[in-house]
């Protein structure tokens, strides 16, 4: 699978990860021979989770926390203070071989192996609304979207249908039903907050998460088997990944060949036909240069290397980027802004429940903000969902308070501990022309490729938002009787806790929209001056919403492989 | 990396129980190789090594299960303390291993490991209510019972256990509060992720949360005891 079977291929697809995979799988089984190049190593579905089930004595640091080397090595990453563990070391891009500059705080977390962040991701998937694609428009930050949600909604199916997701129907227009597999449960402390907040704030909705994870066998693939850890890799494929789920799929049709070690430098253009006609690429082992051709290519590499590849395939019709007739290139750049919200306890409620099993999976409460005139805010436009979940601490509580001994011992054995629940905004960032990557004019990676830099920063919309979802994620734990109400807000001006990329959204640097002159793609992902070019992963997105993004880069995936293939016919 | 963040860092491992229990997986093996040799410590020298076996063990007992340094928490710590907490924390912890030793000197005469266990609670007693200074001052006005040190052994058996060293304790507690957190407190947040991470406090002392199904919604009577 991993050996160049041909010189040319009818597609190239750069990238493995979300939306690599999903094109890969489109093309192979609409009978393209298609090479997929992925920078990261090689790997082996489920053997190379080599972590998946460990237990935490088996780790030399109880995979507690990235160690002194970690932080060396994996400055950007371990930022996330969760994602570079001795459990994930081995899946990740390492930080300090492929630095970037950042003009102002920006963290770039990166996938290491073929799979790309696909391995990695949270997993929770909701679709856009016609809201959420009318919003720019309406009200005229930004560009318009050149797609509507009617055009998008069966995509969304066929995607959904093929992923597998958990999820409850809610009948909700700003965050539209998909095709779901059972719900998982909540557990004591969701269902007392649900009810309080149903009861309190008739117009917000307390569900359990929408998650690209099967509650039921699907497709060939078994249903979840509750360990925990997803972002280890899962060998039953429970959870969607490109290695798990869509490159398996794509190499039964005898039509797939992946590459490994393949950093993709620049695409080339042929100006007499005006195509593409295929990359550049370096083996990161060797350092060998390839040049490989292909009829067909694709920009899967995630939002900011492949606008990266865009702005470093330059030529005479395009001294500033491939396809960057219009300037907009490496601007426009968004992510979610998040650490912010609130917790509390509730001790002496719900004392006699407990849950079984690692649900890998929590509670969302939907976006209530800005949905309906009656729900308008003067201070700031779009909207924010919550994610969190709700809790018992078992002996995490024993360090928080006085105490020790053999009662103490006794004690967190017998009692789990007050729940809690914490509720974590998600919220929409307005695109911004100011926000942007470019490409050092001096400076070059180990692979020489000028290093990206990046500027950007949330801006007043973002900041009036912050402040509104402090006080709702209180208001609504107060609501089901929480004590100990801990708003936060993470962001320091011009340093980390909250920065831009931490939410690992990244969007909107090849952005899509209906005029050449202001915008890379048309609503096909396809680039407006290269008709065989397309970019589906992130840098597609013309706004950010405030759903976790990958449901709509599959859908668009799948959609832009059936404009692409139609029309080479 | 400043102190600042060292600290910080430190406290997020400190509380890093909160995360840990959902990454427990199950498959685990019985270990039941050759008995392994004594721990020779890195870090801590063979006194310092003692002392916070004792300390650990005086934290986490033996009841129904084994203790914390029957499960070796102690020769955790010193691993932690060799390659995996920052230097910036390193200091500070054997300063307060140091100050133990001190105050059990200036207490009773002897080291810590040679004091009775009724002086080594009352010493710990001390050293716990300095670290958590909010639960001492709620106690206080609940009216509740808060142990002075006139009362425990730590008087008792020194009687001209003198005031300047209650005083530089003060001084001591207020400094390490602007650096960062107590001693006690990291020595309790590290003694309970060791122990409860291990084999015997996650799967004798606590249970791990079982793969298979998710029920959400239970009575804890049917799950018995906390999840490690």
């Amino acid at each position: 699978m991993h050996i160049l079977k041909r010189e040319t291929y009818d597609a190239i697809v750069v990238g493995s990860g979300i939306s690599g995979g999903m094109a890969a799988k489109e093309l192979c089984e609409k009978g393209l021979k298609t090479l997929v190049l992925e920078r990261g190593r090689p790997l082996t579905h489920g053997v190379d989770y080599v972590t998946e089930h460990k237990n935490s004595w088996e780790f030399d640091y109880r995979n507690g926390g990235p160690t002194p080397r970690m932080q060396e090595e994996y400055p950007y990453i371990a930022r996330t203070g969760y994602a570079i563990r001795e459990a994930t070391e081995h899946l990740l891009l390492k930080d300090a071989d492929n630095p970037y500059i950042e003009e102002k705080p920006f963290t770039w977390v990166r996938g290491g192996r073929v799979g790309g962040r696909s391995l990695l991701w949270g997993r929770q998937c909701y679709r856009f609304s016609d809201m959420d694609l009318r919003a720019n428009e309406v009200e005229g930050n930004g560009i318009a979207w050149p797609i509507t949600y009617d055009e998008l909604a069966p995509w969304y199916s066929y995607a959904e249908r093929f992923v597998g997701i958990t999820g409850e129907k809610l009948g909700l227009h700003q965050v539209p039903d998909g095709e779901f597999l059972p719900p998982m449960e909540m557990n004591a402390a969701e269902k007392g907050l649900r009810k309080a907040v149903e009861q309190t704030f008739p117009e917000r909705n307390v569900t359990i998460g929408r998650a690209a994870i099967l509650t039921e066998n699907h497709n060939g693939r078994a249903k979840c088997h509750y360990c925990g850890p997803c972002i280890r890799g899962c060998s039953t494929a429970s959870y969607y990944s490109s290695p798990g789920v869509a490159l398996p799929a794509a190499e039964r049709t005898g039509n797939l060949t992946v590459r490994p070690n393949s950093l993709v430098r620049q695409v080339f253009y042929d100006a007499e036909t005006n195509k593409a006609t295929g990359v550049e690429l370096i083996d990161t082992e060797t350092m060998e240069v390839f040049e490989l051709r292909a009829n067909l290519v694709f920009l899967c590499a995630s939002t900011l290397a492949s606008t990266q590849i865009m702005l470093n395939s330059t030529s005479s019709r395009f001294p500033n980027g491939l396809a960057n007739d219009s300037g907009t290139l490496g601007h426009y750049l968004m992510d979610h802004h998040f650490q912010v919200g609130a917790s509390a306890e509730f001790p002496g409620k719900w004392t006699d429940r407990y849950y079984q099993g690692n649900r890998p999976n929590g509670l969302y409460i939907p976006r209530f903000r800005n949905i309906s005139p009656e729900t308008k805010m003067r201070d700031f436009v779009r909207g924010y969902g919550f994610q969190g979940g709700g809790s018992r601490p078992s002996w995490g509580r024993g360090s928080r308070d006085v105490g020790f001994g053999a009662e103490f011992k006794r004690n967190l054995r017998n009692d789990p501990g007050p729940w809690a629940i914490n509720l974590l905004a998600f919220g929409e960032t307005l695109p911004r022309f100011e926000n942007k990557v470019t490409l050092d004019e001096n400076e070059t990676d180990i692979y020489g490729l000028p290093l990206l830099r990046i500027s950007a920063d949330w801006g007043p919309n973002e900041f009036a938002m912050r402040e509104d979802m402090k006080n709702t994620a209180a208001e609504m734990l107060e609501a089901a009787g929480g004590v100990n109400i801990q708003q936060y807000d993470n962001y320091t001006p011009g340093g980390y806790g909250a920065e831009v990329g931490l939410g690992i959204h990244e969007m909107g640097t090849a952005r899509m929209g209906k005029d050449p002159r202001t915008s890379v793609l048309n609503g096909y992902c396809q680039a407006h001056a290269v008709d065989n070019l397309y970019v589906t992963d992130g840098s597609f997105m013309t706004s950010a919403g405030c759903q976790n993004p990958s449901i709509t880069y599959l859908a668009m995936t799948a959609r832009a492989v059936d404009h692409a293939v139609q029309q080479m016919a | 990396m400043n102190r600042r963040d060292a600290l910080r860092n430190l406290t997020a491992v400190v509380g890093a129980g909160l995360a840990l229990p959902v990454y427990s997986g199950m498959l685990a093996g019985c270990n039941t190789g050759p008995v392994t040799p004594p721990y020779v410590p890195q870090t801590l020298t063979p006194e310092q090594h003692n002392l916070l076996g004792v300390l650990v063990q005086q934290i986490l007992p033996e009841t129904e299960t084994p203790g914390a340094a029957d499960v070796g928490v102690h020769d955790f710590i010193d691993r932690l303390l060799t390659g995996f907490l920052p230097d910036e924390a390193r200091e500070p912890f054997i300063a307060g291993l140091v100050d133990v030793e001190d105050r059990s000197m200036a207490a009773f005469g002897v080291p810590f490991v040679e004091a009775s266990g009724e002086q080594q609670i009352a010493l710990m007693t001390e050293l716990d209510f300095e670290a958590y200074p909010e639960t001492q001052m709620r106690a206080e006005m609940a009216g509740d019972h808060v142990p002075d040190p006139s009362e425990t052994a730590l008087n008792e058996q020194n009687p001209q256990a003198e005031t300047p060293e209650s005083e530089a304790v003060e001084d001591d507690a207020s400094a390490s509060e602007l650096e960062g957190p107590p001693f006690f407190a990291t020595l309790k947040g590290l003694t309970l992720w060791g122990y409860y991470t291990s084999e015997v406090g996650a799967t004798q002392e606590l249970q791990l949360n079982p793969m298979g199904e998710f029920r959400g919604d239970i009575p804890l009577s049917e799950v018995g005891r906390s999840y490690a």
